[in-house]
């Protein structure tokens, strides 16, 4: 066990050293909610429009965390040679992967709980509904988001395809799936393939749980499809993913 | 009191502890292919425990899939593989535990800090050594505090070789761990493989400089495309060669190679350029005769040397290229 927290915590640190990561992961999403909430914060008639936009803002964090950082360094861990060296010590692949979902999992706490301070102190924003249900669901999407990105990283050998996958998925999914706005907002054609994304799933979960107050009953199909996307995932990326 | 029945039991008795328990590593006919090419084709050795054991060959000769092989990093389309008894595609982890590599190229986390990579990879091992110990061995104390990305390429080479001692390992794989470092540091490096041959430890390294493979190393083997082509100790595999002494030296106005190879005590001549290497157990006779045929007005010389023949002759002799073309 001394492993796996040894490790979890060193991958912890390594995350948090790089600047680009504190970027991406920290600035932009806290940027883009400010941004939206300064412009558009007082608009909306029964939901103010910083407390739809504030999940929009988490889901579009745990995005950047899951999709692009996680794809980026197994790509590039993978291609410098550094599982090569893992793979001549005894840790298991097993507690690797844990460690390096762990790890994930804590910058995405991070990351949430400092956009829901930010939106609360500077925005005065609400999460009506039940605090478990709303963190039951994050944990749930962070891992189907994970699933995607190692998905991506079964698939991508290079970092520099990495680099660009990862980015193009991030855009589509970030407008494509409800993070700025309601899905109803996009053009017809293109609302069935939205509802059928994680972050769509995520996102509408969130809201149902943060601005309708409402309970499990309400969101539990959204869990279901999002544990939906998780297995699928992993099932492929165990299929198709290599360490060297 | 003659009783052949025990002689025989004795002999199998030694023959099995020979090959269970003396033998820190033995390949049997080890095969792998890429593609078309057989990277490794039949290679058979042993390495006793405690011994220094030297892999070399010239670039591409097979000495980094032979040894990623025995790692078990690579899987062999042929052959046996031992590694203290045990194969090192099964029971996985068991031999991480007890193996060090330095692969020849290992790259880290750019911004892990010195220390905390001994750390961390120590901790993946149930023994481990002290990271202090560790970073007294390879000299990166004053280092321990900076990040891997600001390391020069010789100080992460010692890293390197730090994290493969992190397990005190019993067997230590080194691949080709001195290219591309300064004499200084050669010279410390050679100091840690002897250290560590100190403790009783096996070592397996490979290099492509004959000098220290001659200075290091217990028994070397050769390899070239793939085969091993000599094995024993570098003294054995000079004298073995009858190569004993070269006196090498040049003739400005050109001479006939087969003339040089009919004279008495030449055992051997090869060319390199204009330079031509005699080689010799006798090197006084040799020297003798060419110096009288020079005195007659025979023969002219230029630039002669005369020295002990080392392995690179060896290599030179077995294949007839030089081992850095």
């Amino acid at each position: 066990m001394s492993v796996f927290w040894k490790q979890t915590k060193m991958e912890t640190k390594l995350f948090l050293r790089y600047k680009g990561t504190l970027f991406w992961n920290f600035v932009f999403p806290l940027f883009f909610m400010t941004l939206f909430g300064l412009i558009f914060g007082r608009d909306g008639g029964d939901v103010r429009y910083i407390d739809f936009l504030l999940p929009g803002m988490i889901v579009m964090a745990l995005m950047t965390t899951c999709i692009q950082s996680t794809t980026i360094s197994v790509v590039t861990d993978r291609e410098k040679g550094i599982f090569r060296r893992l793979a001549l010590t005894p840790l298991r692949r097993s507690t690797f992967i844990c460690s390096l979902a762990l790890t994930r999992y804590l910058i995405v706490l991070m990351q949430t709980v400092l956009l829901i301070l930010v939106a609360m102190l500077l925005f005065q924003a609400h999460i009506k509904g039940n605090w478990f249900s709303f963190w039951l669901i994050l944990t749930v999407g962070m891992f189907s988001l994970l699933g995607i990105g190692f998905l991506i990283a079964s698939f991508v050998r290079t970092e520099e395809s990495a680099l660009s996958i990862s980015m193009i998925v991030f855009f589509l999914l970030m407008f494509l799936s409800p993070c700025f706005w309601p899905v109803e907002t996009l053009p017809k054609f293109l609302q069935p393939f939205s509802r059928t994304l994680p972050a769509t799933f995520l996102g509408q979960a969130l809201r149902k749980v943060s601005i309708e107050a409402k309970g499990f009953s309400s969101f539990g199909l959204d869990l279901l499809f999002l544990l939906g996307w998780l297995m699928v995932c992993f099932a492929i990326s165990a299929r198709y993913f290599k360490w060297e | 009191m003659y009783n052949p029945g025990f002689k025989f039991l004795w002999l199998s008795a030694k023959i099995c502890v020979l090959i269970k328990m003396d033998n820190a590593v033995s390949v049997l006919n080890l095969r792998k292919r890429y593609g078309e090419v057989a990277a490794v084709d039949g290679v058979s050795f042993q390495i006793k425990s405690g011994e220094i054991f030297g892999l070399l060959g010239p670039n591409g000769a097979g000495k980094t899939t032979t040894v990623e092989l025995i790692e078990g990093l690579r899987q062999p389309d042929g052959g046996e593989i031992r590694v203290l008894g045990v194969n090192p595609q099964d029971g996985l982890g068991r031999i991480q535990e007890i193996i060090g590599v330095q692969l020849q190229q290992t790259t880290l986390y750019e911004r892990i800090r010195v220390k905390e990579a001994i750390d961390l990879f120590g901790s993946y091992y149930p023994h481990q050594l002290p990271a202090s110990e560790i970073l007294e061995i390879v000299s990166l104390k004053e280092k321990e505090r900076s990040f891997v990305q600001n390391l020069s390429g010789g100080q992460r080479q010692r890293l390197a070789l730090g994290l493969a001692l992190v397990n005190d390992p019993k067997i230590l794989f080194l691949d080709e761990p001195t290219t591309g470092l300064d004499p200084q540091a050669r010279r410390n490096l050679w100091g840690v493989i002897e250290t560590t041959r100190g403790k009783g430890k096996t070592v397996l390294f490979t290099t492509h400089y004959m000098e220290e493979a001659e200075r290091l190393c217990d028994r070397v083997g050769i390899i070239d495309q793939g085969r091993l082509i000599a094995l024993g100790s570098p003294r054995e595999l000079i004298e073995g060669q009858e190569l004993n002494a070269a006196v090498e030296l040049s003739f400005p106005d050109g001479i006939e190679k087969s003339f040089l190879e009919s004279l008495p005590g030449v055992n051997l001549v090869t060319q390199d350029g204009d330079r031509f290497l005699l080689y010799t157990k006798s090197p006084h006779k040799v020297l003798l005769k060419l110096v009288r045929l020079y005195d007659q007005g025979k023969l002219r010389f230029e630039n002669i040397s005369v020295r002990r023949a080392t392995l690179e002759d060896v290599f030179l002799e077995l294949t007839g290229r030089r081992l850095r073309d």
